[in-house]
């Protein structure tokens, strides 16, 4: 069973299409890319799968269950976690409390008033190994408003993770980086999701032959490809409406 | 264990209080300042930690009062006898309960909607308290006579400094409650909503449900003044839950500063004391504590706390010391300036004869008066300008972050 299940789903926002009958399937363990120039609707594909928006037709299941009618917290409940395109933290709060909060319902607190946080060693224990694999230990008791901009999406990339959820949607997560920057990004990336099923959508294409195993391509709201690299890489259509140039086969991608 | 000490230290402190200020006006502002830190505290769990801005919390203190006169009055007819240390936690049941209702429907969202509808239901509340004549008595309000409880191991409660003792310890115990309850999880995550309800969303919590909490709970505690606020007064109007006891307190709170636990304690000391001191002096206190708030806003955003936390840097590096001159050079025509500014206000409310002001008679109708207290300020006023900028100079020399304090993380 597929872990993600699109079936005709459509989003507009008033007269305009955003999204135009897409399928896509995510089998466990995939680590899929969705490219597509600007406005192509990536980002919106991201909100109806995790809750943010709602479907304008077609449906949404996540381990076979419906959830396109789900609020965001119960879709998150179910082990499906996401990052932000611009980074949304907890901003005045310690980059500690940021990730503790993101563990809180995992290991379930729920809204409890009745547990002294400093007194949970399991979860403060979870916190300061979460800490130390996102190499933020440093910056523990930082506020996350004050953190540099790496910093920033190396938190934002933690609360998705925390959860350990089965299924990651990650929104551009090396976006506004240096090369440096998003190598050290891009290793952390496949440190922490080793064995999930991942999700990404990325401008850049380094990126995205580097981590991805299949491919989807979106262009003005429709699905044109769904494949391997290598097949995406030779498919025409792609070649057409996206990379603009013909990418030699075998070559450097562009 | 420091925080051990902290906790007795405080109950220590409010054990000795009234043994120093022993006057009847000493317990009396006392009793009021117990009443208002409870109070600001439950506030600053909606506006500090949970960011909602509400204009109506008077109504869960007024209903919690309203509800532990009746509970006194039930004592005094002999219906039931309760203890009247007792009477505080009615109140707070009340307020919890009043809170769970009205948050029920008020809390899904945050901003501009929670704001208006805290603001409907206090007007809504304060103009049906002048027609539910049984339970909120109209134009007079209730009162109930609290030494009709039975006594307390021998204390009948009939002087003030034994009310005393009662308000500390329901005032150590909210105090308490109310600090424990920012470190459980629903407390933190009061704070994430605050920041950003979107992204508490996404790891699982509704930003709606988490708001309840808190609102739940501050009413709780607010009920808890209230009822603290009967047992004082043994008297509650209309006057306790409109409009003008909810702007109260979120003065309290804001000027004390929002973004500490214990911002709302001082805000709350140190309106009670202008409140109960000055206007003893002057009919302009009102005037004057606007101009406090206005300032406070204006200049600081984070309260009279958030000023004494700026100064953690220069602490921690050693370099207070750097930044006595300065403060003394700007404060003298600073004082001065708001001094003289006083006394044009003042002399512009006499309407005849003298006008003692700082020992200096003054006359309203004399030219000279007038003059001269502008002449002041406007001297002050050039003195401050000039001095200003040694003081920001200092400041920015003395908050600099040192090159050894910038690696502090990597010190074990």
């Amino acid at each position: 069973m597929s872990v993600l299940q699109l079936d005709n789903v459509s989003k507009s926002f008033g007269n305009s299409a955003i999204l135009r009958n897409v399928h896509l399937r995510i089998e466990p363990g995939e680590r899929h890319a969705i490219i597509g120039p600007n406005g192509a609707g990536k980002s919106t594909l991201f909100h109806l799968i995790s809750g943010r928006q709602q479907v304008s037709a077609g449906r949404i299941l996540f381990k076979g269950e419906a959830i396109h009618t789900l609020p965001p917290h119960e879709i998150a409940r179910r082990g499906l976690a996401r990052s932000f395109q611009v980074s949304s933290l907890f901003a005045q709060l310690s980059v500690f409390e940021n990730l503790r909060c993101a563990l809180l319902w995992p290991l379930g607190y729920g809204y409890s008033f009745w547990h002294l946080l400093s007194r949970e060693k399991a979860l403060n224990a979870r916190t300061e190994s979460l800490l130390d694999e996102l190499g933020l230990w440093q910056r523990r008791d930082v506020p996350a408003g004050e953190l540099a901009y790496a910093e920033q999406r190396a938190l934002e990339l933690g609360l998705a993770i925390a959860s350990s959820a089965e299924l990651i949607l990650l929104d551009e997560p090396v976006a506004g980086m240096n090369a440096t920057e998003a190598r050290q990004a891009l290793a952390l990336i496949r440190r922490v999701t080793a064995g999930k099923t991942l999700v990404v959508v990325e401008h850049d294409m380094t990126v995205v032959f580097d981590i991805a195993d299949r491919i989807s391509v979106l262009v003005q709201g429709e699905l044109i490809a769904s494949d391997t690299p290598a097949a995406i890489r030779r498919n025409a259509r792609v070649q057409e409406a996206y990379l603009g140039v013909p990418v030699p086969a075998g070559g450097q991608h562009a | 264990m420091r925080a051990l000490v902290l906790w007795a230290g405080f109950a220590l402190v409010l054990m000795v209080l009234p043994l120093i200020f022993d006057s009847v006006l000493g317990v009396s502002i006392l009793n009021q300042m117990a009443i208002a830190i409870v109070f600001a505290l439950s506030y600053n769990l909606l506006l500090g930690q949970g960011g909602m801005l509400s204009f109506g919390h008077a109504v869960y203190f007024g209903l919690g009062g309203f509800l532990a006169v009746h509970a006194m009055l039930l004592t005094e007819t002999q219906t039931l006898a309760i203890p009247l240390v007792l009477i505080p936690l009615a109140g707070g049941l009340c307020g919890l309960c009043a809170a769970l209702f009205i948050g029920s429907f008020s809390t899904g969202r945050a901003g501009t909607v929670f704001a208006m509808i805290s603001l409907g239901v206090g007007e809504l509340l304060a103009a049906s308290s002048l027609i539910l004549v049984s339970f909120f008595g109209g134009e007079s309000g209730v009162s109930a006579d609290r030494t009709f409880a039975p006594p307390f191991f021998g204390v009948d409660f009939s002087q003030d400094v034994q009310v005393y003792f009662l308000a500390a310890a329901w005032l150590f115990v909210s105090v308490l409650g109310m600090y424990l309850f920012t470190r459980t999880p629903a407390g933190r995550l009061a704070n994430a909503v605050r920041d950003n309800p979107e992204r508490a969303r996404f790891l699982g919590y509704s930003a709606g449900r988490v708001r309840f909490i808190s609102f739940a709970v501050a009413g709780f505690f607010a009920g808890i003044a209230g009822g603290l606020f009967a047992v004082n007064y043994e008297i509650l109007t209309a006057g306790n839950l409109n409009a003008a006891s909810s702007g109260q307190v979120l003065l309290m709170a804001y000027i004390g500063g929002l973004g500490v636990f214990i911002g709302p304690i001082l805000g709350a000391v140190l309106l009670t004391l202008i409140n109960s001191l000055l206007n003893h002096y002057t009919t302009l206190w009102m005037l004057y504590l606007g101009l406090v708030f206005v300032l406070t806003v204006m200049f600081l955003p984070r309260g009279l706390t958030g000023l004494l936390m700026l100064h953690r840097v220069p602490w921690q590096q050693g370099r207070l010391g750097l930044l006595v001159r300065p403060y003394t050079l700007t404060a003298i025509p600073g004082a001065v300036l708001v001094l003289s500014l006083i006394g044009l206000l003042e002399l512009s409310q006499r309407e005849t004869g003298p006008f003692v002001y700082l020992g200096i008679p003054f006359a309203p109708g004399s030219a000279v008066s007038w003059l001269a207290l502008l002449a002041v300020a406007v001297i002050a006023f050039v003195a401050l300008r000039r001095t200003l900028p040694g003081l920001r100079a200092a400041w920015a020399e003395a908050s600099a972050q040192s090159p050894r304090s910038m690696h502090e993380g990597d010190a074990p």
